[in-house]
C-alpha cells in the first residue's frame, strides 16, 4: 500500500481526535506499545463476516496465533472461524513463490467451501517481498466467480486503528453499493425502516440482545458492519436510512464517507447502559424523522424501563452505595458510568484512555467536577487508587482481571474478550447478575483470610 | 435445617442406592490379607466382584457361603463353618470378614454363633480373625455397611482395656467409604508432613491404588491396613475420623483408647482443611511446612480465578449422604447452589444440610428434579452419565461406581490441593454452558436469495 494512501487514512476529519497531538492513528514508540498491529486491526473488523472465506497470507505467525478467538458469534454460517492461512514456508519466501501458492489457495477454498467471498489479508511478509496480491486476487475472482477481495493492511503498516479503517475502506470501495436489498418485508405497525450498524461484532451474541429491539419498531438492520453479518448483506449497506456507529471511532470513516457518497445521515451511539440505549434508540427515530415511528420508539422505551425497573429492584438493593472503579476506554468511559449509576452504585474514578474531550466532559457531567480520570496507568496505580478509595469492584478489561485478583478484588470484565453479553435493557441486567455474582460471592473471605499459623 | 422427603414411589427406577454388603466389603479391602465372605446365593457375591473390579480396575477377592435350598431352609451355619475352613485352610488370610445377605437375615442366620462354634471346632486357626457384621441390602446402603464394617473390626480387634504403652508419633485415621485411595495419600501425606505416622483404616490407598506388585495375582487383599495394626490404635497419640457416618465408631475408639479423637464431617473445604492442618501442628509441636502454606495459596488464588464461573450455578446432587454432607458445604463457599438433593437412604446427618429439602430417591429423581430445576451441572456415580447426556448439562462424577472413566481411585478431591483440582474441574465442565445469549434471528433479517446484484 502506498504510504500516500496511509497518510490519507489517517488524516480522518470526522475523528476529534485529528486536531490533538494524542491522534489514535499516531505511530507507535519502541519499546512503549500496547496492541495490536494493522492486521490485527483490519482482522478483526472483517472476520465477523460469516459466510466469507478469511485467508491469511504469510507465514503462520499472523493467523497462526489469531484465528478462533471465539467471541463473536454466528447466526448461521461458521466458514468465518476456519483460520485460512498459505502458511508461507522458508521455501516459498525465498523462492518468491507465496503469490502461486495464494492463488492455488484462493482455488482451493472456493471448491471446497462455496464462499460468498474470499477476503484475501496481507502480512508483512509477502508485502515486504512485494507480492502482487491485488493482482492475484483479481485472476483468481476471474477463475472462481465470487468476489475476491484484498485486504493490503500488513502489520508494519501501522497500528490497529489504522487496520480498522483501510478495512472499512475497502468495504465501503468494493463491497458496499453492489447490490439491491431484499424487497421490504409486511410489518404490522408502521412502515419498516432500513438502518445499519458499523463497528458492532456480536461478542458474546450482544446483537441478539438489541435486535428483538429493533424488530419491535420495524427497523431492518440491512447489514452491521460487521458481527454476525453475511457478504451479501453488507452489499446493500448503503440503502440504509441512517447508520450507527457503535461506541468506537475505528470505523468513523466508513459513516463518513457513507454520508458523503450515498447522504446517509449517521450519529454514534452505544448499547451499553439504560440512557444510552435509549438515545440509541431515539436518535435512530430522529434521523429517520417518521413521527410516527418517534412515537412507537416512546412507547417502546417506557414499556421496556417499565419491565427492567422491576427486574432490577433486588440488585439495585444489594449493590447500593457500592464503590466501583472502572477502567475502560473510549465511550464506555462514561456509557458504563451512567449503566453503573443507574443501579446506585457510586463511581470512584473513570479511565479515559482513547476517550475524546466530549467523553471527558460527559464524565465529569455524570461523576461531578471532581471526577477522578485515569490516563493510561499502570496496575500498580489501579490497585492504589482502589485501596485509597476503598472499591469493592473494578470493572475493566480482560487484562486487568488477574490484577485486580491478586489483589482480591471483586472483579467485572467489560472489554473485547468478555464472556457475557453487556449489551441492550437485557444486558444491563446481565451486568447487575455478574456485578451482585462477584461482589458478594462467599470465596473473597476464604480467600483474604490467612493462613491460621501464619 | 433440611426437611427429608420420603420416597414414595413403588420402584425404584435407575437407582442411586448401593447395597450393605458391598460398603462393608470396601471396607475390608482396606485391610491386608482380607477375604470378604458373603453370606448368601451366590450371584451377591458374584455381582458385587465384578461391581467392584469395574470401578477399580483391580482384582476384586470376595467369596461367598454359596447358600442353596437346603441350607436355607434348614439353617446355614454348616455352610459359614465350611467356608470358614476351606478359606483358612487354602487361602491363608489375616482376615475374613462376613457379610450377611437380605436372604440370611431374613433367614435368621445368627454369624456370630457360628464363629463362636468354629473357633471351638478349629482352634489352630485362632490367629484368622473372623469379623461378623450384619449388612442385609434390605436396609441402609453402601455407606451403612461400610460403617458397620469398620465399627465391626474396632469391636472386634480393639482390646477393651487402653494399652499401658503410646507411641508418640502415631495417628489412627479412620475414613469413611467417601475418601478414594487418592484422598487417603494426600491425607496420609499431610500427617507425614509433620513427622507423624498415620494409620488408617481401612487403608485402601495401600490396597486399591492401582498398584502392580512384584507378585502376580493374590487371592486376598494385597495391602492395606494390618490386623495387628488395628489392635494396636490404643497406642497412637490421638485419633482422626473423616466422615458422619464414622461418628459411632468415633465414640467407640475413644471410649476403647482413651486417646483424644476428632472428628471431621469431610475435607471439602478450606475451614475443614485449615482446622486438620492445625489439629497435626498442635499433636506434632511442629511449625506448618512451607508446601502447605504453598498449597493453601494455590487454592485461594483458584478460588477466586474460578469464582465468576462457579457463582450463581445450581447443582444437582444425587449420592451417599457422606457426601452431601462434603459437597453441600463445598458448594456454600463457592455460592454454588446444591438444588436438588438426593439421598439414597435416610441417615441423621441429612437434616443439617445447609438445603431445604432433601429426597430419599433414586437417579430418575435427579432427572425430574433437576430438569424441573434447570440446574447446571449434576454430580453422581456414572450411572447418571446418561441423564447428564438428555439433559445437555455436564457431570462432575462422585461416589461409586465409577465404571466409564480411568483412575477414579487415584483422584483426590480433599485438602487445599485436592479442592483446588474440584474447582478447576467444576469450572472447566461449566465452561462450555452457553454464557453468550441464545440466537435470536430477525424479523426482518434479508433473504439472501432476494438481494439483487446491482450492476
Amino acid at each position: 500500500m502506498r504510504q500516500s494512501v496511509i497518510k490519507e487514512l489517517q488524516d480522518e476529519p470526522a475523528c476529534s481526535h485529528n486536531k490533538k497531538s494524542k491522534s489514535g492513528c499516531a505511530p507507535a514508540k519502541p519499546g512503549a506499545t500496547a496492541g495490536g498491529c494493522c492486521f490485527d486491526g483490519a482482522q478483526i473488523t472483517l472476520l465477523p463476516i460469516t459466510d466469507v472465506a478469511h485467508i491469511v497470507h504469510g507465514p503462520v505467525g499472523c493467523a497462526g496465533s489469531s484465528w478462533d478467538k471465539r467471541g463473536t458469534q454466528s447466526s448461521g454460517p461458521e466458514l468465518f472461524r476456519l483460520g485460512f492461512t498459505t502458511d508461507l514456508n522458508e521455501q516459498d519466501v525465498i523462492m518468491g513463490r507465496g503469490d502461486k501458492r495464494l492463488y492455488h489457495s484462493i482455488l482451493k477454498v472456493v471448491k471446497k467451501h462455496s464462499p460468498s467471498a474470499v477476503f484475501v489479508y496481507n502480512t508483512c511478509v509477502p508485502a515486504m517481498e512485494g507480492d502482487d496480491i491485488n493482482a492475484i486476487c483479481k485472476m483468481a475472482q476471474i477463475k472462481v466467480d465470487v468476489p475476491v477481495i484484498a485486504i493490503d493492511a500488513a502489520g508494519f503498516y501501522g497500528n490497529k486503528n489504522l487496520g480498522n479503517r483501510i478495512a472499512g475502506e475497502m468495504m465501503v470501495d468494493k463491497v458496499i453499493g453492489s447490490a439491491m436489498p431484499a424487497p421490504k418485508p409486511y410489518f404490522s405497525h408502521g412502515e419498516v425502516h432500513d438502518i445499519a450498524l458499523v463497528g458492532e461484532y456480536n461478542v458474546a451474541g450482544e446483537l441478539w440482545h438489541i435486535l428483538p429491539l429493533l424488530d419491535k419498531l420495524g427497523l431492518r438492520v440491512l447489514a452491521n458492519l460487521s458481527g454476525d453479518c453475511r457478504f451479501k448483506e453488507l452489499q446493500t449497506m448503503h440503502h440504509a436510512e441512517a447508520v450507527m456507529l457503535v461506541c468506537s471511532r475505528a470505523q468513523i470513516n466508513v459513516t463518513r464517507k457513507l454520508q458523503e457518497k450515498y447522504d446517509i445521515p449517521w450519529f454514534e451511539g452505544s448499547f451499553y447502559g439504560i440512557k444510552d440505549m435509549c438515545s440509541t434508540l431515539r436518535k435512530f427515530a430522529e434521523l429517520i424523522d417518521d413521527p410516527d415511528l418517534i412515537r412507537r420508539t416512546e412507547l417502546l422505551i417506557e414499556d421496556e424501563l417499565a419491565k427492567l425497573n422491576e427486574a432490577l429492584t433486588p440488585y439495585r438493593k444489594a449493590l447500593a452505595g457500592k464503590k466501583a472503579l472502572l477502567y475502560t476506554g473510549g465511550v464506555k468511559s462514561w456509557s458504563i458510568v451512567s449503566a453503573l449509576q443507574d443501579l446506585g452504585m457510586e463511581v470512584i474514578a473513570s479511565g479515559t484512555r482513547k476517550s475524546t474531550e466530549e467523553d471527558k466532559a460527559r464524565i465529569r457531567e455524570l461523576m461531578g467536577d471532581n471526577a477522578l480520570l485515569l490516563e493510561e496507568t499502570s496496575p500498580r496505580n489501579l490497585l492504589d487508587v482502589a485501596y485509597q478509595y476503598k472499591a469493592d469492584v473494578m470493572i475493566a478489561g480482560g487484562r486487568n482481571m488477574y490484577t485486580a485478583y491478586k489483589a482480591r478484588m471483586p472483579f467485572v470484565e467489560v472489554n473485547q474478550e468478555r464472556e457475557h453479553a453487556f449489551a441492550g435493557f437485557a444486558g444491563a441486567i446481565t451486568l447487575a447478575q455478574q456485578l451482585c455474582l462477584t461482589i458478594e460471592s462467599p470465596i473473597w473471605q476464604q480467600a483474604r483470610s490467612s493462613a491460621p499459623w501464619l | 435445617m433440611a426437611q427429608i422427603i420420603a420416597n414414595k414411589k413403588p420402584l425404584a427406577e435407575q437407582p442411586l442406592k448401593v447395597g450393605q454388603p458391598l460398603g462393608a466389603a470396601l471396607a475390608f479391602l482396606g485391610t491386608d490379607k482380607a477375604m470378604p465372605l458373603m453370606h448368601a446365593a451366590q450371584g451377591c457375591s458374584a455381582f458385587a466382584k465384578v461391581f467392584l473390579i469395574q470401578h477399580f480396575h483391580e482384582p476384586i477377592p470376595m467369596q461367598s457361603t454359596a447358600m442353596d435350598p437346603i441350607s436355607t431352609v434348614m439353617g446355614s451355619d454348616s455352610n459359614l463353618i465350611e467356608a470358614f475352613e476351606h478359606l483358612c485352610q487354602k487361602q491363608h488370610p489375616k482376615l475374613i470378614g462376613i457379610l450377611t445377605s437380605g436372604l440370611t437375615e431374613a433367614q435368621g442366620s445368627d454369624i456370630k454363633q457360628a464363629v463362636r462354634l468354629f473357633r471351638k471346632e478349629h482352634p489352630k486357626y485362632k490367629s484368622i480373625a473372623i469379623i461378623p457384621v450384619n449388612t442385609p441390602d434390605f436396609y441402609g446402603s453402601l455407606e451403612t455397611g461400610y460403617a458397620g464394617a469398620v465399627e465391626a473390626m474396632i469391636e472386634h480387634l480393639v482390646p477393651t482395656k487402653p494399652p499401658t504403652s503410646t507411641r508418640r508419633k502415631r495417628i489412627n485415621i479412620l475414613v469413611s467409604h467417601m475418601l478414594t485411595p487418592g484422598d487417603i495419600e494426600q491425607l496420609k501425606s499431610y500427617v507425614e508432613a509433620f513427622g507423624l505416622t498415620p494409620v488408617v483404616i481401612p487403608d485402601a490407598s495401600l490396597s486399591l491404588d492401582g498398584y502392580l506388585s512384584e507378585h502376580d495375582f493374590s487371592s486376598l487383599s494385597q495391602g492395606g491396613t494390618s490386623v495387628d495394626q488395628i489392635k494396636m490404635v490404643g497406642q497412637a497419640l490421638a485419633s482422626i475420623v473423616v466422615g458422619h457416618s464414622l461418628d459411632h465408631v468415633a465414640n467407640m475408639l475413644a471410649q476403647r483408647t482413651q486417646i483424644p479423637t476428632e472428628t471431621f464431617a469431610h475435607l471439602h473445604t478450606l475451614e475443614q482443611t485449615d482446622r486438620l492442618i492445625m489439629l497435626l501442628a498442635q499433636l506434632s509441636g511442629h511449625k506448618v511446612p512451607t508446601s502447605l502454606t504453598r498449597a493453601r495459596g494455590q487454592l485461594c488464588d483458584a478460588l477466586i480465578d474460578t469464582h465468576s464461573q462457579l457463582g450463581g450455578k445450581k447443582a444437582g446432587l444425587a449420592m451417599e449422604a457422606d457426601h452431601l454432607t462434603a459437597y453441600s458445604a463445598l458448594f456454600d463457599t463457592l455460592n454454588i447452589e446444591s438444588t436438588v438433593v438426593i439421598a439414597p437412604c435416610n441417615q441423621p446427618q441429612l437434616t443439617s444440610l445447609p438445603v431445604d429439602q432433601v429426597f430419599i430417591g433414586d437417579l430418575q429423581d435427579l432427572q425430574e428434579h433437576a430438569q424441573q430445576e434447570n440446574v447446571d451441572i449434576l454430580l453422581s456415580n456414572s450411572h447418571a452419565t446418561s441423564i447428564a447426556k438428555k439433559l445437555n448439562i455436564p457431570l462432575l462424577r462422585v461416589g461409586i461406581p465409577i465404571h466409564d472413566q480411568f483412575g477414579f481411585f487415584a483422584k483426590n478431591s480433599i485438602g487445599y490441593t485436592g479442592i483446588r483440582n474440584t474447582l478447576f474441574e467444576l469450572a472447566n465442565l461449566l465452561r462450555h454452558e452457553m454464557h453468550s445469549i441464545p440466537v435470536y434471528h430477525s424479523l426482518f433479517k434479508q433473504d439472501i436469495s432476494q438481494i439483487q446484484m446491482d450492476n
